[in-house]
């Protein structure tokens, strides 16, 4: 951790219950996110991957506090806001949003996008309705949309364009940190790469600091300065994202960078295949998370759990044989 | 290549006739899958592709309909066979397979269960007869523990798994053709990996032919062996899949391969992402000429004219006016 740091997460945990006993006391839970540790610093890309399940969706709603953690410290710019009550969140939120995959159900479909914009501005209070329409056409146009694109409704609007609305409207306040939660999955690829370009000519020009949470390998490489992956709630490997790319150190990073296929066909085949499905975050098996698929498991992996270790600078692996040594 | 053509599509247009106008949604196109060969039928949302499929199965559902072209498939014209003789067509001698099997898979019969039904139906088999089958297609593609899993809800399942038990109903009356929808676009890319090598591994057992329909470069390298390109409804391009990847000759070819990211290029900062201007038009107002013409980088004063699918090597066609001398 450092004094550029603009998020600092530290052991958050988040747990769902599924069943209590007569005290109340849970009994089984999904360990959604079971103990994560990592910091941003400001200006910077985070890409967080990992399969469905990985507990990316939650661990990035948790630092928004869209999620309350269970155990566990998130600083914003110091500021330890799981200890926030909820007007000085409020106001703390503003510099803090995210961005979802399916802009169509985080937009209101019975309001004009100008409103939808605005609304932003009209919660906190900032603006007189003038300078609102002001920020809001501004806005439009950052975002490669039209001043009149505010009188219209999100149905006259393609996905991209949905997209572009969305950014724009978590843009209105000014926010230092987005959480990007595959923020560009369910659009088309050569809209794809449009909005990836704007997400990183964005950050360029406002400073912005990025959780980029994506299964889109060839995009978070594109985007990240830091990496985090993760597997049953917890990070497996942590570290510069370039030197991950390069030379990932955990099997299970290994074999999700191998699975990743290649627009080539003459490579056809050469990807590997990584056998099974993620274990159970209700019943996760004892030792290391990942043993049960692990091509290079020992007797000790099953029997011991890993923790994420320093093993060179800005790299740390939660793996015994880390490397496949 | 003398392969045995087994089905064959010829002009076929489906249009949409809504109280806006008529949405020329599936516009004339040409398609052939060979025994033993996966097409694959290339486009983003709104080219066509998934009304395309539909409209091979007659499962156009209305303001929709079939206006013109033949399909031809084991010696029959399906646009000419009664609703009747159709439905033994369906799910026997052509199977299909959708994006997310949650929506295809009843959720409240048991899928073993499921997958027996359909050997009822078709095969005649005796209920207990069929529930064996079921269970040994279930090994078959990949399912362990199949007698257990036979008697789980879908809920109870993986998306991977789901995704299995899908293709095991497919299989289960030893189909001509599968029609894959978009097989793999819900799942990991670890998952991912294991449902393609399994339909290649199927394909290749049973010498059926495949119609995959997809929007990922990466899946069509690697498991068709022809490509048919679809944009605004018609086909702009088709060939063998390396001459596709190695010299696309269509401009929206050429832009979606360069769209998709390298995984393995080092990231440079500041570099954009190559994208495709604006975004696939409205169906009601498609420029007249070429339909991609608004878009296309090296659009020039001919292209005002409606290009045709032209020749260009063995087996390769582009619909454009570059590559007419």
């Amino acid at each position: 951790m450092s004094v550029d740091d603009l998020l600092v997460v530290r052991g958050v945990v988040r747990h769902f219950p599924l069943r209590r006993d007569l005290l109340g006391r849970t009994r089984t839970a999904v360990r959604a996110v079971d103990g994560v540790s990592f910091s941003v610093p400001a200006g910077t890309a985070l890409g967080l991957v990992g399969e469905s399940g990985c507990g990316k969706t939650t661990l990035g709603r948790c630092i928004t506090r869209l999620e309350e953690p269970d155990r566990g410290t998130i600083l914003f710019d110091g500021t330890d806001i799981l200890g926030l009550a909820k007007k000085p969140m409020r106001r703390l939120r503003r510099e803090m949003q995210t961005i979802f995959q399916d802009p169509y159900s985080s937009l209101n479909p019975r309001r004009r996008v100008g409103d939808a914009i605005a609304d932003a501005f009209g919660i906190h209070r900032l603006l007189t309705p003038a300078e609102r329409r002001e920020t809001v056409a501004e806005l439009l146009a950052t975002v490669g949309l039209q001043r009149e694109h505010a009188e219209r409704y999100p149905h006259e609007f393609s996905g991209g364009q949905r997209q572009r609305i969305a950014i724009a409207r978590a843009l209105a306040l000014k926010p230092r940190l987005i959480v990007a939660d595959e923020a560009v999955s369910a659009l088309d690829v050569s809209i794809q790469a449009q909005i990836v370009n704007l997400l990183m000519r964005l950050q360029a020009e406002y400073r912005l600091t990025y959780v980029f949470i994506s299964h889109d390998l060839g995009i978070v490489r594109l985007i990240s300065d830091h990496l985090a992956v993760m597997y049953l709630g917890r990070i497996v490997e942590l570290g510069d994202a370039e030197r991950i790319f390069t030379r990932p150190l955990h099997p299970y990073t290994r074999a999700l960078l191998a699975a990743v296929p290649r627009p080539d066909p003459a490579r056809r085949g050469q990807r590997l295949t990584l056998g099974g499905e993620p274990p159970s975050p209700i019943d996760p098996p004892p030792g290391c998370p990942f043993h049960t698929r692990c091509p290079n498991a020992q007797p000790r992996c099953r029997a011991e759990a890993p923790v994420l270790e320093a093993l060179e600078p800005d790299r740390q692996v939660a793996c015994f044989f880390p490397g496949g040594r | 290549m003398t392969q045995e053509a087994l089905l064959e599509v010829r002009g076929l247009a489906t249009h949409f006739f809504t109280g806006q106008g008529i949405v020329r949604a599936v516009d004339g196109i040409d398609l052939t899958v060979c025994r033993g060969e996966t097409l694959a039928l290339v486009g983003e949302s709104g080219s066509g592709k998934s009304v395309a499929s539909l409209s091979l199965l007659r499962l156009v559902e209305e303001p929709g309909r079939i206006v013109a072209g033949a399909v031809r498939f084991a010696g029959d014209d399906l646009l000419r066979l009664s609703e009747r003789e159709m439905e033994a067509v369906r799910g026997a001698k052509i199977a299909m397979i959708f994006q997310e099997p949650m929506t295809a898979l009843d959720p409240v019969q048991r899928v073993g269960d499921q997958i027996a039904e359909g050997l009822r139906v078709h095969e005649g088999l005796a209920r207990r007869a069929a529930r064996a089958r079921a269970v040994e297609l279930m090994a078959r593609v990949g399912i362990p523990d199949p007698v257990r899993r036979a008697r789980a809800y879908p809920h109870e399942m993986s998306g991977g798994m789901r995704q299995r038990v899908m293709i095991a109903a497919a299989l289960s009356c030893d189909p001509d053709l599968i029609i894959a929808d978009e097989p793999t676009t819900a799942l990991d890319v670890t998952v991912q990996a294991q449902i393609l090598s399994l339909l290649d591994d199927l394909k290749r057992e049973s010498g059926a032919g495949v119609l995959l329909i997809t929007h990922d470069l990466g899946v069509v390298a690697e498991v068709a062996d022809r490509v048919s390109v679809i944009y605004g409804g018609q086909i702009v391009e088709d060939g063998p899949v390396e001459q596709i990847f190695r010299r696309p000759a269509h401009p929206y070819t050429q832009g979606l391969i360069a769209c998709v990211p390298d995984v393995e290029l080092p990231r440079q900062r500041g570099r954009a992402l190559q994208s495709i201007a604006g975004s696939v038009p409205s169906p009601f107002d498609r420029p007249d000429g070429c339909r991609f013409r608004d878009r296309c980088p090296s659009a020039f004063a001919r292209c005002t004219e409606e290009p045709v699918l032209v020749p260009i090597a063995n087996g390769h066609s582009a619909r454009c006016w570059l590559n007419v001398r």
